[in-house]
């Protein structure tokens, strides 16, 4: 099913791209098929929408950071605020790049079902 | 090895897993060569960032349907996609052609095995850029058909 197809390509895409920090972001992209001919990409982590859409850059304390393998080795596990300013989008890139292969992705298709359907 | 209806989905991922093993390295036009350092069955989330882990070859899970085929069987239609994630452009178009060709000049075998009309259905491309390396991904989907028989009375 194209639609099946299209949404596991961005799925794909979605989970390169996002940072992978704690890698929470990443597992967090799912694909639903919640009814016919409707299919779902869903970023399940809080922070998704903030990754990709941007934010205020704004001061954290380092213990509001869980399970950062980076934090321990740039900052070496000290303790105390740092600035937050980089966001990484990660859903908007995979669909461009998904635009850019559906074309094909119908034709194939299209040409399949045209096939089944006794024609030639 | 062979293909028995109850464990249809590992036994035809097992096979052509063993197969794509046979795809190990490929020559770029510079002369050096790239070797596959993994081989696996969905993308090592730890390994992504590490330069060294590329390329890595993974074949995803199946994906089956059935649909009646005469009243004593059942068709199966199914595929498999294999991806090859590299961080040269080049490497990555080359294990896709091996790729190709592997599964290719195996369908005698495959279809030895049950499996019948495994045929290229299509490719895709993507790349994207992460810590200081692009790593490019080539996708490449078969489609296939294997008939079962009906368990008596269904």
């Amino acid at each position: 099913m194209a639609g099946d197809e299209f949404s596991k390509f961005v799925q794909k895409s979605a989970k390169l791209r996002a940072p992978k920090d704690t890698r929470e972001l990443a597992n967090s992209i799912t694909v639903t098929h919640p009814k016919k001919n409707r299919f779902e990409v869903t970023v399940n982590s809080p922070y998704g929408i903030f990754q990709e859409e941007g934010f205020t850059p704004h001061w954290i304390h380092t213990d509001q950071i869980v399970g950062s393998n980076k934090f321990e080795q740039i900052y070496g596990g000290k303790r105390g605020f740092i600035f937050v300013s980089k966001f990484t989008p990660f859903i908007k890139p995979a669909l461009a790049q998904g635009l850019i292969n559906l074309p094909n992705l119908i034709q194939r298709h299209l040409t399949k079902s045209i096939k089944n359907s006794g024609g030639k | 090895m062979t293909i028995s209806k109850a464990t249809i989905e590992s036994d035809i991922w097992q096979t052509i897993y063993d197969r794509l093993e046979s795809v190990t390295s490929v020559t770029l036009t510079d002369a050096t060569t790239s070797t596959i350092q993994t081989y696996t069955g969905s993308f090592p989330d730890s390994e992504i960032d590490t330069k060294s882990a590329y390329p890595i070859l993974v074949l995803n899970p199946l994906e089956l349907r059935w649909t009646d085929y005469t009243l004593t069987k059942k068709q199966v239609e199914g595929s498999f996609t294999i991806d090859i994630y590299t961080t040269k452009s080049e490497s990555a178009d080359r294990f896709r052609q091996a790729i190709i060709e592997s599964i290719e000049t195996y369908r005698a075998t495959l279809r030895g095995l049950g499996m019948d009309f495994v045929n290229l259905d299509g490719t895709d491309n993507d790349s994207a850029t992460r810590g200081g390396f692009k790593i490019h991904r080539r996708g490449t989907r078969f489609s296939f058909k294997f008939r079962i028989t009906k368990t008596t009375g269904t």
